[in-house]
């Protein structure tokens, strides 16, 4: 197929995908109708999926695809929903096939974009489901060798063993990392907790690009005022939270002990530093904890926040530095200055976005293009 | 109100450290007894330590409401790591342990300001469970010294123990990263009398791999037994426990009976042994399986979820008041799952989702990049 043919028989694939009544969109509701995303959060992160990539994008992508299509095998993660459309549109871009491997924890979406890939005969781009528990070395074997690359979503561990096992193929991985919001002085502090109630309520906290730390540049009176901005906010947002999973409550419960202790000591005046949603199963639905400044603190499950009242952007950026783990995303207020945005980026941190657009990357970011080609 | 809540002065840490001493001397000492001085220990703690102070805070406990040391709050084990969780100014310091973990933000630690009541702790639990038969015996580690790693509190155990029971022929087997397999095979072939072979899971499982490789077998002199710690946690080549300890048999020549766990955790003084050897020696039953802590020490089984104690028999997270642990927190909540068994407590691991932790993932990181 020529390239611009496909280009916009693929545009016009990722256009039924941001139209929340086509055909996908309804199967995708359907398929994820047991899953542990409560429907408006569905529907949001369907609509982020590929909502960039319109004709010019895609015609713009597919002329610069460089070398050449890899049957790739993407193993996608469980915790966030995207990667299973975004893998099957960078194939397609590619003219590459790909075989999506399915987490347990979550099988409708790669399902609902094989069936549209299926139905659109035009496209060229074959794409296959395999379906076998996480483990399972024979079907593995089977997989990767089928395959010329591979892409992956997981622990750094388990990207580990499926690198010892994939011989000579390439293997991306896109494994542990965190991410942080960072709030300049003079910024919107109710405007800035809407946002990153946003990026906190659509995944959880699950997933990398979820601000686990907010720094509050400024006195820790000004982080006060926003940790209960952020609650309301959080209270106030129209996704619910997602279904509890085996054993969260216990994590939950044993991360608020410790944010008992090192939450920074409560106001004189009664503002808490330490403020719980309401409720569900015994535990908080929402956390948000006002700590002294430091390193970031992850928790990555549970809507658990962590407020830092921060000097400057320089002083955040070195507390990255020295993390000690990979930084996926610092997001930032728009008042941040050129010069504060360049001391993120001396971290290490892969992207610097907007607050509000931690969880909305451009398409193409993770996976890439390139990952579906020798 | 008890009029102990009422003493007008903080108790100081001398005083309390000698009444401590006293309680580990006595083994007849009773529940009255260690309520009187854990809720002394909790007023003094209340006091000098800040972070602590602020979380009893949040739970509305003080020494002024409490009235039974089930009532002091415990403080989970991953407070910490990012806390400094000591009841001395931090110039005081003499010694610092530090758990396992990948970076140091999210390693927990143990400060000493000294070794005291932390030795006195080690010593007599060591001694009754352990040692009851014997006043001394010659201790092979595969562990690095406390030289060799000055922050590891399984190295500094193993050496007050050398230092305390063993003998001028002791060694430490690990040094830096690498395990001296050959001084090991020399130390434990040229064995004329009873050992003492003290290892992580880890180590152990390294060091029969290498023996399998190389065929190799021992028969240590009766008497001779095994301590292991640190279990497994879900990293590298894990081994059925029953393989580990039939290792143990074959390969050691030491009986089951014999071959016992320890548990211990940087943020604990005291540590928790399997009762069969003990029990071996007092010709009883052997409970395998069965940890044994001390008297000054009590151990709870709460629910993960509200901390709340469950009822007899059911599984829960580990909850411990050491009044060994005068200097940090007394009551801590572990992220250990147990449940109380035939006079002590059954550990299942690690609660679901908590990191692997302890001494044995050091060992083991450090002996696969040389496998």
């Amino acid at each position: 197929m020529e390239t611009a043919a496909r280009a916009a028989a693929i545009a016009r694939l990722a256009a039924q995908w941001r139209d929340r009544g086509s055909p996908v969109r309804t199967r995708a509701r359907e398929l994820l109708a047991d899953s542990i995303w409560p429907g408006p959060g569905v529907e949001v992160a369907l609509d982020n999926v590929v909502w960039d990539l319109d004709e010019a994008r895609c015609a713009e992508m597919c002329d610069a695809a460089g070398g050449s299509p890899a049957t790739t095998l993407v193993f996608l993660p469980g915790n966030i929903l995207g990667p299973a459309v975004q893998s099957a549109f960078c194939a397609a871009i590619v003219g590459a096939r790909a075989i999506l491997k399915a987490s347990s924890a979550e099988r409708g979406l790669a399902r609902a974009v094989a069936e549209q890939f299926a139905s659109a005969d035009d496209l060229g781009a074959p794409l296959e489901i395999r379906d076998f528990r996480g483990g399972d070395v024979g079907e593995e074997a089977s997989a990767l060798a089928d395959s010329d690359a591979i892409v992956v979503f997981g622990e750094d561990e388990t990207i580990a063993q499926i690198r010892a096992r994939a011989g000579e193929r390439p293997v991306t991985g896109y494994g542990e990392s965190y991410s942080v919001a960072f709030l300049s002085d003079g910024s919107d502090i109710g405007e800035a907790a809407d946002l990153v109630a946003r990026d906190v309520c659509l995944f959880d906290q699950r997933g990398c690009m979820s601000p686990q730390t907010v720094y509050v540049a400024g006195d820790p009176g000004r982080a006060l005022r926003f940790s209960h901005a952020l609650a309301g906010a959080i209270r106030a947002n129209e996704i619910p939270r997602a279904r509890f999973e085996a054993g969260e409550d216990a994590l939950v419960s044993d991360f608020v002990r410790r944010l008992s202790a090192t939450a920074m000591a409560p106001t004189p005046h009664g503002l808490d530093t330490l403020l719980l949603g309401p409720q569900r199963h015994g535990i908080p639905e929402f956390v948000v904890a006002l700590e002294p400044f430091g390193q970031p603190v992850c928790a990555g499950f549970g809507r658990i926040v962590i407020v830092k009242p921060a000097p400057d952007a320089r002083a955040v950026a070195a507390q990255l530095r020295y993390y000690g783990r990979s930084i996926e995303t610092v997001a930032c207020t728009p008042g941040t200055s050129e010069q504060e945005r360049a001391a993120f980026r001396l971290t290490g941190a892969r992207r610097l976005c907007a607050l509000g657009e931690m969880q909305r990357p451009s398409f193409g970011y993770r996976p890439a293009i390139g990952d579906f080609c020798r | 109100m008890p009029s102990h809540r009422l003493r007008p002065e903080a108790q100081s840490a001398i005083d309390l450290d000698r009444r401590i001493l006293e309680f580990i001397a006595t083994a007849s000492a009773g529940e009255d007894e260690f309520n009187r001085l854990a809720l002394d220990l909790f007023e003094y703690q209340y006091q000098a330590n800040e972070p602590y102070r602020r979380y009893c805070d949040r739970f509305g406990v003080s020494p002024a409401s409490a009235e039974r040391w089930t009532q002091v709050p415990a403080i989970p084990t991953s407070a910490f790591a990012p806390l400094r969780l000591a009841c001395f100014q931090p110039d005081r310091t003499r010694w610092t342990f530090f758990s396992s973990g990948t970076t140091r933000s999210n390693r927990s630690r143990l400060e000493l300001e000294d070794t005291a009541l932390y030795d006195a702790s080690l010593a007599a639990h060591f001694r009754e469970r352990v040692l009851p038969d014997r006043p001394r015996i010659r201790m092979l580690a595969l562990a690095p010294s406390a030289k060799d790693a000055p922050h590891s509190s399984l190295s500094y155990m193993l050496s007050a123990i050398s230092r305390t029971f063993g003998t001028a022929r002791d060694g430490f087997f690990m040094h830096g990263d690498a395990l001296d397999f050959a001084g090991a095979i020399d130390a434990l072939r040229g064995a004329s009398e009873p050992v003492l072979v003290a290892a992580t899971a880890f180590a152990f499982v390294h060091f029969f791999d290498r023996c399998a490789r190389e065929d190799l077998r021992f028969a240590l002199p009766a008497g001779s037994r095994v301590i292991e710690t640190g279990g497994f946690k879900g990293k590298s080549r894990s081994v059925e426990r029953d393989e580990l300890y039939g290792w143990f048999v074959r390969v050691l020549g030491v009986p089951r009976e014999l071959c016992a766990a320890e548990y211990g955790m940087c943020e604990l003084g005291s540590q928790w042994y399997d009762a069969n050897i003990a029990d071996s020696f007092a010709r009883h039953t052997p409970r395998y399986g069965v940890k044994v802590g001390p008297h000054w020490a009590r151990a709870r089984i709460v629910d993960p979820v509200s901390a709340q104690p469950l009822p007899k028999g059911e599984t829960g997270l580990l909850q411990v008041f050491d009044l060994s642990n005068r200097g940090s927190v007394c009551a801590v909540l572990t992220g250990d799952l147990a449940r109380e068994a035939d006079g002590g407590l059954e550990l299942l691991g690690r609660a679901p989702g908590e990191p692997p932790k302890g001494c044995s993932i050091a060992v083991d990181a450090a002996l696969s990049v040389r496998a």
